[in-house]
């Protein structure tokens, strides 16, 4: 950009001058955090005791002295693992349903989307153990069809899968980012597919998903870091459930930080939260050039 | 598009691509297109004004909250306006804002801002506050907390200090050894806990069990799983993980005759044997399902389980405060002994303040609460209002003043006072702690569910311990 010799000095301030309620912000309340907390996990942080700098031995207890860190990454790891791609895939599917031009189909959209504006909220988490208990109203259900009662909550087994399951159920955001999606695949391409003799799963797996992967990325790498950090069903629910198999990572870092008082080592948690997170994030991105199709791209 | 913005409602000849128009209208460059730019340049420097002006603007918004203080406390000097933080049920929160009522009707310059809720974070919530400076000014503090925080700093007032409050009701000896750390009094007595055992009369009744039967760890698992072999639907004995290991305590050191799980030195009081044999016990209530099954106490840990509503539940043993909380659930229970083995020397049984109320070391109106704490113990109305529903109160007056209105609960004043005459060495401030606390329960939830064995649980269970109390020893 070329600039004129009048311009170019005056332009800058004032468009530092623009953004400087979101500098400030981030920088108050985003980076000082953030680089607390670096310094408070090389020390032994009690809270009320002030902070004392111990080097990396937060680091060294984690992996030698925690007994419940390599669950909690395990248990995280799982959830992630069944609910995300569970979730995209229910989104992708009603979002095709969605797609058809039926009458009310507006209402349909907006029923399945307010669950994830409700959000895995306290009230939700709560009314998600009420159906889910021994008396509960799954259960009910599950006995009119003689499927005898099954443990949810109190089973090992089964508490994480509730837990899934209350993610699965918020799928209505990505289902209406898909269905942004799915509009705009050119219907002149399926229609030339439709001449040509392809089948209606032939176009879309040749045809609609390839324009519909850059959007499958997007939501898969927005789910990933939302469901890595979530805590409030895994407290509320289960509160780290039947033997610790609902102990999500947040769950842990929060224990250790409030429960036992103990924020410093609640603060290398956090930040090994983080490696974690962006080492993930850097694999799907590298992943992604070999199954995201752009417009734009000059091959597939 | 032929009408555009950036020009003024000029009409462009020919559509530009957004980029160009963007570099000429923010960076004046000079192109062909030398008639519009003229236009375009006076109209940027106008622009260019405006833009300042907007920035200045922005950035005065964004410094007004620097200007605005923040409404002071008092407007008078007689306006009080106070915090009190406290958790209970619905009962007990009832009664607590009747006190304030009280209080608030014969001080009209004092308001009490009631903060109050649930058990489950209340601790959590009380250090991040202290930590923060923003707690309230009269706190309800469990009483092993007290122990904790007095080792971190001094954060609520001495009341020794004060002339404001009537201490002669409460027993000095109970004051000492309960509620004064560094040479301070941090906080009074709401009440007097003890470990009781309750029963369901209407169920003891249909099981043929006398209400007065004497418990020891025999029968109380020999007529415990009666109840479940008579009807499924009901069970003997119901706990959560932190009550099953109270019971286990309770068991080892009537058995072993120890006084301390954890020495004041931070060694572990107790051996490897006399720790599984208390994970054996627990297996003996598992497998002959004088217990509820683990995995129904776990999914109701601390809130209602509707098997215990119906009344379907033999028995409970825990604190007296909580046994209000059966009547309430329409559910006659009586009060008993705990299981006590024959010729034990240390019973285990504790008894202690059920919770105390301690003053914001930073509170501005230390007196003022101060005078409200004495009005909540030793004002008539208000020990009426009040009634039980912190346990037995904590001072003779108290008692006297329920006595009189006849709204003394005797039968948990009786089961308070059996279980007060068997009381037991009380625990030290280290077994309070709370990583300690979620260790024992973690490993009586695998021993319940069977996923590992007592002894290696006991052998987890020490090596947890002493990697937690390494870390605890100054």
């Amino acid at each position: 950009m070329t600039s004129s010799q009048t311009g170019a000095p005056r332009r800058i301030p004032v468009g530092l001058l623009y953004i400087a309620p979101w500098i400030i912000g981030f920088a108050v309340f985003q980076l000082y955090p953030l680089l607390s907390s670096l310094y408070f996990s090389f020390t032994q942080y009690s809270l009320l005791g002030g902070a004392r700098f111990v080097g990396v031995r937060n680091f060294v207890k984690m992996l030698t002295q925690d007994v419940h860190f390599w669950n909690s990454l395990r248990v995280t790891f799982i959830y992630v693992g069944t609910s995300v791609p569970l979730k995209l895939l229910f989104s992708l599917i009603i979002a095709m349903i969605m797609n058809q031009p039926l009458r009310g189909i507006n209402l349909f959209r907006t029923i399945y989307y307010i669950p994830s504006i409700l959000g895995g909220s306290v009230a939700l988490s709560i009314l998600w153990r009420y159906l889910f208990m021994q008396e509960g109203y799954v259960n009910y259900v599950l006995s009119v069809v003689s499927l005898g009662p099954i443990d949810f909550l109190g089973s090992p087994r089964y508490a994480l899968g509730t837990l899934v399951l209350l993610e699965v159920w918020q799928f209505g955001s990505s289902m209406v980012i898909f269905l942004a999606a799915l509009k705009q695949v050119p219907r002149d391409l399926i229609e030339s597919a439709t001449i040509d003799g392809a089948g209606r799963i032939r176009k879309f797996i040749s045809v609609t998903l390839p324009f519909v992967t850059p959007m499958i990325f997007f939501n898969f790498v927005m789910q990933m870091v939302i469901e890595f950090q979530n805590f409030t069903p895994a407290f509320v629910i289960t509160r780290g459930g039947p033997i610790n198999s609902t102990r999500l990572f947040v769950l842990h870092i929060y224990e250790n930080g409030f429960t036992y008082s103990k924020m410093g080592y609640a603060s290398a948690l956090s930040w090994v939260l983080f490696v974690v997170l962006i080492l993930m994030t850097v694999v799907v991105f590298k992943s992604s050039p070999y199954w995201t199709y752009y417009e734009d791209a000059k091959e597939f | 598009m032929t009408h555009d913005e950036t020009s003024g409602g000029r009409m462009l000849e020919y559509r530009e691509p957004i980029s160009h128009r963007m570099i000429v209208a923010i960076g004046n460059v000079r192109d062909h297109n030398a008639p519009i730019l003229v236009f375009k340049e006076a109209f940027m420097k106008k622009m260019r004004y405006v833009a300042r002006a907007v920035a200045v603007l922005v950035l005065l918004t964004l410094a007004l909250p620097v200007f605005a203080t923040g409404t002071t406390e008092a407007a008078a000097p007689e306006d009080v306006t106070m915090r009190f933080s406290w958790w209970g049920g619905e009962p007990r929160h009832e009664a607590t804002l009747a006190v304030i009522d009280l209080y608030q009707q014969a001080n009209p310059n004092i308001t009490i801002e009631a903060e109050y809720g649930g058990w489950g974070g209340y601790y959590e919530k009380l250090v991040t506050q202290l930590a923060g400076g923003t707690a309230a000014d009269m706190i309800q503090i469990d009483q092993p907390w007290l122990w904790s925080f007095s080792q971190q700093g001094n954060f609520f007032k001495d009341l020794y200090d004060y002339d404001e409050i009537d201490l002669s009701g409460f027993d000095a000896a109970y004051l000492q050894k309960y509620c004064v750390y560094n040479d301070a009094l941090q906080a009074l007595p709401a009440g007097i806990n003890a470990i009781v055992m309750g029963m369901t009369a209407s169920l003891f009744e249909e099981m043929g069990v006398p209400l007065d039967t004497e418990w020891n760890w025999e029968n109380f698992v020999e007529i415990g799983r009666t109840f479940h072999e008579t009807d499924p639907e009901t069970y003997f004995y119901y706990a959560d993980s932190g009550e099953i290991w109270h019971l286990l305590l309770m068991y080892i050191q009537q058995k072993y005759n120890v006084n301390y799980l954890i020495n004041d030195d931070y060694t572990i009081g107790f051996t490897a044997e006399m720790i599984e044999d208390g994970f054996d016990y627990l297996i003996q209530l598992v497998e002959t399902e004088t217990m509820v099954p683990i995995n129904e106490a776990v999914t109701f840990e601390g809130k209602e389980n509707p098997r215990f509503v119906n009344g379907n539940i033999g028995t409970k043993i825990g604190w007296s405060s909580h046994i209000r909380g059966w009547q309430d659930a329409n559910l006659d229970v009586e009060v008993g002994r705990v299981p006590i083995r024959p010729g034990a020397e240390e019973t285990g049984v504790i008894v202690r303040p059920s919770m105390t109320f301690g003053v914001n070391a930073e509170s501005e109106y230390d007196v003022e609460a101060v005078k409200f704490i004495d009005f909540f113990f030793n004002d008539e109305d208000a020990i009426l209002a009040h009634g039980m529903q912190r346990s037995v109160p904590p001072t003779e007056n108290g008692r006297e003043v329920l006595r009189a209105a006849d709204a003394l609960d005797l039968d948990l004043l009786a089961g308070v006072q059996a279980n007060l005459a068997v009381a037991g060495t009380s625990p030290n401030g280290p077994s309070y702690d709370t990583e300690l606390e979620d260790i024992y329960k973690d490993l009586i939830e695998q021993v319940a569910f069977q996923t590992i064995t007592p002894e290696e649980a006991t052998q987890a269970l020490i090596e947890r311990f002493e990697i937690r109390l390494a870390e605890m020893r100054p």
